[in-house]
């Protein structure tokens, strides 16, 4: 078996592909933890859809992908983050016309690209086979450069989520963690969906934390289960999408959500 | 501590469009316990979130006379979402560690923590999470969290709400004890006017968009709270401690 992991591994596209699911998925299931707890799962399914409409539109002007995908993540956060202030509609309404419009209007805009590119249907079918090796550079940097935020100014993203009232009257700027945060969520998407797609994203920022957050009430333990349910759905994604012949970023972002059926049973169990 | 703590001077107090309170005057001591009260939606949850920065003053002036005074604030617990996988202990030390720098959290005892929960009696519950608590013990818990960040004055917006009998008492005492102990200067909203007796020392009724303070035991007569509360309110002394009661069908 490790002879056939081996050989399986041996391709680049394979090597690349699994930097991606790795490292990009761990971090977006720890981004997660957030996205459940502030209770903005919404949010998180939007994002990607306004995600890919800036891949779309990058396509669609002949500029690389990862560049729409960033500007369409950071613009997306800008926008919801900012929406429902106004009062005309709820903030989950707003959400919810940026996860039609942004998931309608990359498809056309795509189908009405002047330049179409084969490969570009990719970005949303989630083919991560089809990842360079740029693409896997730039997710490794983003995870990096996430977990170092993070660890540096852990108290101030936790204190700032759980409660920003308090967090004001501390003095502290609870808009610039929330800011921070979504930051690192804008630039976690891009990385992931500029090679797997949204579905893969998605999954990845809803499966692993939701299973690590029924098993554990401590917040060490449903990090490390999340990072690591993360890193091994990635791994057994592609795995098996390779030897049964699947898509890979679906077969990834299916073994990401698989780990909540036993999480449930275990605390089903646990009562 | 001593002197003047807070002002306002003249100042309008709302939303934009929707002035809540006007022409408030108001100063407040280091040291005070002053509880506000008033029927509902007369803006106890204005003033409050006005004092604490949330709301900007709508005209008039607001003054903190001692530079970085620190407020804690305790909000009611409904505010807080138990979902956190955090235990009490995580509370204090990451509010903590949110206020120094280095901003990480490191494990390990903190010896103010371990004195804010004996003070507020949430020892025992240190290793508990969030889901375990009950309302009382969470208030207790939003109660240390306000004194471990070492605040010149405490804010508590309707903190025994929703809270059962005893639980409420157990809080308030404990509120009396940290006032008399530390000489916290407390500002209270709240609906509970007997829980104010013979511990604010002042009180300020929010009625027709204005605020008039004065002395507890003045500001908590029948004829005051008659007029307020548009309903019969009885006051009444026995054994030297003031008793409030509904008159009639409420």
């Amino acid at each position: 078996m490790i002879a056939e992991l081996q050989e399986m591994y041996s391709f680049s596209f394979m090597r690349y592909a699994l930097t991606v699911g790795v490292f990009g998925g761990g971090m977006l299931a720890f981004l997660g933890i957030f996205v459940h707890l502030r209770r903005i799962v919404f949010l998180g399914a939007a994002l990607p859809q306004i995600t890919a409409l800036g891949i779309a539109l990058a396509i669609c002007m002949n500029l690389p992908p990862l560049v729409g995908a960033i500007l369409g993540g950071l613009v997306g956060i800008l926008l919801l983050s900012t929406s429902g202030k106004s009062g005309s509609l709820p903030t989950e309404g707003w959400v919810g016309l940026a996860y039609a419009t942004g998931g309608s209007l990359a498809i056309v805009v795509l189908a009405l690209s002047p330049q179409p590119d084969a490969g570009a249907l990719r970005f949303f079918t989630g083919d991560i086979l089809g990842t360079n090796r740029s693409e896997a550079i730039f997710a490794v940097i983003v995870a990096a450069c996430t977990a170092a935020v993070f660890r540096l100014c852990w108290s101030k993203f936790v204190v700032s989520s759980f409660d920003p009232v308090m967090t004001k009257t501390l003095g502290l700027r609870a808009s610039f963690w929330n800011a921070l945060l979504f930051l690192c969520l804008g630039f976690g998407l891009a990385s992931v969906m500029n090679s797997a797609g949204s579905m893969l994203a998605f999954g990845m920022l809803i499966g692993p934390p939701a299973a690590a957050l029924m098993m554990f009430r401590a917040f060490p333990k449903v990090i490390v289960t999340t990072v690591v349910l993360g890193a091994v759905s990635a791994f057994a994604g592609l795995t098996l999408s390779f030897v049964f012949d699947l898509p890979g970023g679906p077969t990834m972002a299916t073994a990401a959500l698989f780990p909540m059926l036993p999480a449930w049973i275990y605390r089903k169990i646990k009562r | 501590m001593a002197g003047e703590l807070f002002q306002f001077e003249k100042a309008c107090l709302g939303y934009p469009g929707n002035e809540v309170l006007q022409d408030i005057s108001f100063h407040l001591d280091a040291g005070n316990f002053i509880g506000i009260v008033g029927p509902n939606g007369v803006g106890k949850s204005t003033l409050v979130k006005t004092m604490l920065g949330l709301l900007p003053l709508r005209s008039g002036r607001m003054t903190w006379h001692q530079e970085h005074a620190r407020i804690g604030y305790v909000p009611q617990r409904e505010q807080i979402d138990a979902i956190w996988p955090m235990r009490v202990r995580d509370i204090l030390q990451l509010t903590l560690c949110a206020l120094h720098r280095p901003h990480w959290y490191k494990r390990g005892e903190y010896a103010q923590v371990s004195e804010v929960m004996e003070a507020t009696e949430i020892t025992a519950l240190a290793d508990q999470t969030l889901d375990t608590l009950s309302g009382g013990e969470m208030q207790r818990l939003l109660l240390a969290r306000a004194l471990v960040v070492e605040p010149s004055v405490l804010l508590l917006d309707e903190p025994t709400a929703a809270m059962d009998l005893f639980a409420s008492e157990r809080f308030m005492q404990l509120i009396t004890k940290l006032h008399r102990e530390r000489n916290v200067t407390i500002v209270m909203a709240t609906h509970d006017l007997q829980a104010l007796v013979g511990r604010a020392g002042t009180v300020g009724i929010l009625a027709n968009g204005m605020l008039h303070y004065g002395p507890t035991v003045d500001m908590l007569s029948a004829e005051r709270l008659t007029n307020v509360y548009g309903h019969p309110v009885g006051v009444h002394s026995k054994d030297g401690k003031l008793f409030i009661s509904i008159e009639g069908d409420a």
